[in-house]
């Protein structure tokens, strides 16, 4: 378990449920000090401001996507649901754009980044545009992948259970490229339910509990002999 | 020459895109197809190959040969040796474990290469076997598994290790789970969506008895696109038992636009749950903010800490809980079904808790996993007949003929060219029942609903009142479950729909849960039924022609598992209707009338030759229909011979007892007449081969003309015959 302490709290205030977080911890002390499973999901990192996290990985991973994932979040905190740091701002195509709009706007973009067509000093600038562009259009044009993120925007806790909080780095840290980054999220997840479950059932057995369920009932009468 | 070795030996497992990253597959998709190549005849030393106009590979880069990808022999299991039972598994670590879970894959693997079988859904739930062995103690602890034909890891760990080589022959195991076959297996099952039902009803029992184990049901996606799952999560749920319920996701439902949840938003290629992820981040943080302010205050503490979460949980579930909740099933997941540290982890952590009502536990797996040739399958290995591990090349025996279910998708194709109503509908069995090959000519005219035989049929009447011409391809076992709708939605109301039921009769090796025995039995006895049955492939085709012009009333016709007999095909595969209850005399005779329903004439057929040798002469006659029954033809048979056998292949209550019945009031039994009938016996064929099947059956040449020969007073002769 490692314990981190989060320099801004402001960071966490990018959902609604979030916003109560925050008011609460303001009203409590400044300083949140919260315990983390050595399997914490992408989430919560990349929306941290120290850089020191992104050095904090996993264990028995080895997955590197979400530590690029965090280390590129880390220096983009863009909120999500805004069109300005998204795959269709890297286009210049509007959210709900044709698939022609799309497409003609790639090629445009494609022709001219395109490392060939760049003068020699802006190469390297151009190439990792370029890249950005293709990849934008990779995921645009599929149309289940473009249903996937448009879903993302729409619904932030989505994305960020994906690990994906910066929608512009959307599909380089996927779980198509090692499953362990979702898998991750799922855990934080089921951990979760877990022990929901058990504190249920601690409502559920003891003696005052009302449930008049067929199967309370006879848990009732099995106790009682 | 390399170059062509490494076109020739891709491996050609017909699957069409795939996402491997193996190097050849790289190499071949950079020069523009995905798909793999086929085998080039071409010259030596050709530096640039082209083939229908495109170059086929980059000049410069030819790839290396591709390797076979798994192992050609099975690797050592050191560690499954030691289990015979999974008692023996409850000392291992979470590393034996894993070490385990491989040594069953490979187990699994080389057992179906060499048997046949179902593969690719029991390598999706090799973690999940192995973790449910070592965490619960079966068989006190009840293992429901839905469908059944993915419990080879649970048979092999539970003592049938060394029989797995019988796998679905005759006399061995079964291919599905079987009560009388071991204590392990708790519930049987072959046909899908019943495994909560059979928990729920344990659970119950268990309650009312006082005992304290644990009921587990495993269903996969696919069979939770049936009714009969919800009927039983609203049961469950209301009745609130201690059960668990594991939803094996691999994403494999056949329906590919629906989701679990019905209307969820489309996310592709994501399960709905995954779309209906809450994140519980904030709740996590709010539940140790909760801890710290507990700290600082003290004292009666719990209540505010409990408000929290009601808070927390409140503005959380704000999108609404998943419909498992709803159903009151406590949902738990998704989980990767593949990682044994997190199925063990829940596992245990449920088993521990005493009081929990129904738990669901959504593993998303994937099917195949862990042989990459299955995992690029488009069908993941579903199915397969014996094959080579290494290379994953399925020993396909070529032969003369095509099955019955390719001949009535190519019959059903030609009618739909020249009829625009014609409709297809199946029930999530598009392979089996060949609508796959309908759906590619007329993908706006098939309908796959899922494994939702009941809807199916309704579904089909509804569009028979709009006046469209619905043709339901569902197995003749399956429609076993959409029966009331049959009667009550199309037969009652008299609406044209039109049943085409494969597998009838006996299927081999999937045995008595697959077996179509009944089919003419629950047809022939409803009221407007048109019931026929071709004799061979011709009959087929034309039968399906027959069916598309009954407009004023339901149709239906069987065909069984199996090749055609080889017979001259109608030209461009369109069939000539027939007339209505006009049955045919094949071949002619003095002593004995063989009167065939079905398939069973060519078995007549082939009896016939045998009396001819004992010098007896037959008449062999194909029924065609047995609603409306050729009357005409039996009174020939009738009066024209000593004997009349009957024969098909199905239970009592058929063919036979409709003739029976017309002969009784016409008075053709009234004279010198004997009348013997030839039905599927009493009792369930187990699986095996079909020739077992049939000589347990007593439905074969031999058996007919024994029949023929002891009514004659031939005894010895009837012997002779079947010997």
């Amino acid at each position: 378990m490692e314990a981190l302490r989060t320099s801004g709290v402001g960071v966490l205030s990018s959902t609604r449920v979030g916003d109560a977080a925050v008011s609460l911890t303001v009203d409590v002390g400044q300083c949140v000090s919260f315990s983390s499973s050595a399997v914490f999901g992408g989430p919560v990192r990349n929306q941290v401001a120290s850089a020191g996290w992104a050095k904090k990985r996993r264990e028995g991973s080895g997955a590197c996507q979400c530590v690029a994932a965090a280390a590129a979040a880390a220096d983009e905190f863009v909120t999500v649901g805004g069109s300005a740091g998204t795959l269709y701002s890297v286009l210049g195509v509007e959210l709900g754009g044709s698939f022609s709009d799309i497409k003609s706007a790639y090629k445009q973009m494609a022709r001219r980044y395109h490392p060939d067509v760049c003068p020699l000093d802006d190469r390297d600038a151009c190439t990792q545009k370029f890249l950005e562009v293709r990849h934008a259009y990779e995921i645009l044009s599929d149309p289940e992948k473009r249903a996937e993120y448009d879903y993302a925007l729409m619904h932030p806790s989505f994305a960020q259970a994906l690990g994906n909080s910066s929608t512009s780095s959307w599909g380089r840290s996927r779980r198509t490229q090692g499953s362990e980054g979702v898998s991750d999220a799922w855990r934080f997840q089921w951990e979760a339910q877990l022990s929901r479950l058990r504190r249920d059932s601690e409502v559920k057995s003891s003696p005052v509990s009302n449930s008049n369920s067929w199967g309370a009932r006879m848990r009732r009468e099995k106790s009682e002999h | 020459m390399p170059a062509m070795a490494a076109l020739a030996a891709s491996p050609a497992v017909g699957q069409a895109a795939s996402f491997s990253t193996t190097p050849h597959k790289a190499a071949l998709s950079s020069s523009g197809s995905l798909f793999a190549a086929p085998k080039l005849n071409l010259p030596r030393a050709v530096p640039s190959l082209r083939l229908n106009g495109q170059s086929r590979i980059v000049a410069a880069a030819v790839p290396e040969a591709p390797g076979p990808e798994y192992f050609s022999e099975k690797p050592p299991t050191p560690l499954l040796d030691t289990i015979n039972y999974p008692i023996h598994m409850k000392n291992l670590t979470i590393r034996e474990l894993k070490q385990l879970a491989d040594e069953v894959r490979a187990e699994t693997i080389f057992t179906v290469s060499k048997t046949g079988g179902h593969l690719g859904s029991s390598l999706g739930v090799v973690e999940l076997t192995v973790a449910l062995h070592h965490v619960f103690n079966c068989p006190e602890d009840k293992f429901l598994w839905d469908v059944g034909h993915q419990a080879y890891p649970h048979k092999i760990l539970t003592g049938r290790r060394g029989k797995m080589h019988t796998l679905r022959q005759t006399d061995g195991l079964s291919g599905f789970v079987k009560r009388a076959e071991s204590e392990y297996d708790a519930f049987g099952a072959g046909h899908s969506s019943t495994s909560i039902s059979a928990g729920l009803g344990m659970a119950v029992g268990r309650d009312l008895k006082g005992k304290k184990n644990n009921v587990i049901s495993v269903i996969g996606d696919g069979a939770m696109t049936a009714g009969q799952a919800y009927e039983a999560m609203n049961n469950a749920g209301y009745l609130d038992c201690n059960m668990i319920v594991i939803l094996n996701d691999n994403k494999q439902v056949s329906l590919p636009t629906a989701t679990l949840d019905g209307p969820a938003p489309p996310v592709g290629a994501l399960s709905s749950a995954l779309s209906r992820l809450q994140s519980s981040r904030p709740l996590r943080e709010l539940r140790e903010v909760a801890k710290g302010v507990t700290k600082q205050i003290g004292g009666s503490a719990h209540a505010l800490a409990s408000k929290v979460d009601e808070y927390a949980r409140g503005m959380i579930s704000g999108s609404g809980s998943t419909l498992f909740e709803e159903l009151g099933l406590y949902y738990i997941g998704p989980v990767d079904g593949h990682n044994l540290d997190d199925l063990v982890t829940i596992l245990r952590e449920v088993k521990n808790t005493s009081t929990t009502g129904p738990v669901l536990i959504h593993l998303v797996t994937e099917k195949g996993r862990g042989y990459p040739y299955a995992e690029r399958a488009a069908d993941k290995y579903h199915g397969v007949v014996k094959f080579d591990p290494a290379t994953g090349k399925q020993n396909k025996v070529k032969t003369a003929t095509q099955a019955y279910t390719t001949y009535f998708a190519e019959a059903l194709i030609a009618e739909a060219e020249v009829d625009k109503s014609v409709i297809g509908i199946h029930a999530a069995m598009g392979g089996g029942t060949g609508m796959n090959m309908f759906a590619k000519r007329f993908p706006e005219r098939c309908f796959d609903v899922g494994i939702a035989e009941q809807h199916a049929v309704t579904f089909a009447a509804g569009l028979a009142c709009e006046g469209l011409k619905p043709f339901c391809s569902i197995y003749s076992s399956f429609l076993q479950r959409g029966y009331d709708q049959v009667v009550h939605d199309v037969d009652l109301q008299k609406l044209p729909v039109r049943f085409a039921m494969d597998r009838a009769g006996l299927v081999g090796a999937d045995g008595p849960t697959h077996c179509g025995a009944f089919d003419v039995t629950y047809m022939a006895c409803l009221p407007n039924m048109v019931v026929m049955a071709p004799a061979d492939e011709a009959e087929l085709f034309h039968m399906v022609a027959t069916a598309a012009q009954i407009d004023d009333r339901p149709s239906c016709f069987r065909y069984p598992r199996g090749n055609g007999i080889g017979v001259q095909l109608p030209a461009n595969n369109k069939g000539i209707p027939i007339e209505l209850g006009k049955g045919r005399i094949l071949l002619e005779g003095t002593d004995v009338a063989l009167l065939g329903y079905g398939t069973m004439v060519q078995n007549c057929l082939a009896a016939h030759a045998l009396l001819a040798n004992l010098g007896v002469s037959a008449t062999v006659a194909d029924a065609r229909f047995c609603k409306p029954l050729d009357r005409d033809l039996v009174r020939q048979l009738a009066k024209n011979h000593q004997v009349l056998i009957t024969v098909e292949e199905g239970s009592i209550g058929g063919f036979g007892s409709h003739v029976v019945q017309f002969m009784a009031l016409d008075g053709l039994l009234d004279g010198k007449l004997k009348w013997r009938p030839l039905v599927l016996p009493d009792r369930y064929i187990e699986h095996g081969a079909p020739k077992d099947q049939y000589a347990e059956a007593g439905l074969t040449a031999g058996h007919i003309a024994a029949t023929a020969l002891n009514v004659l007073g031939k005894t010895r002769e009837a012997l002779q015959v079947m010997a």
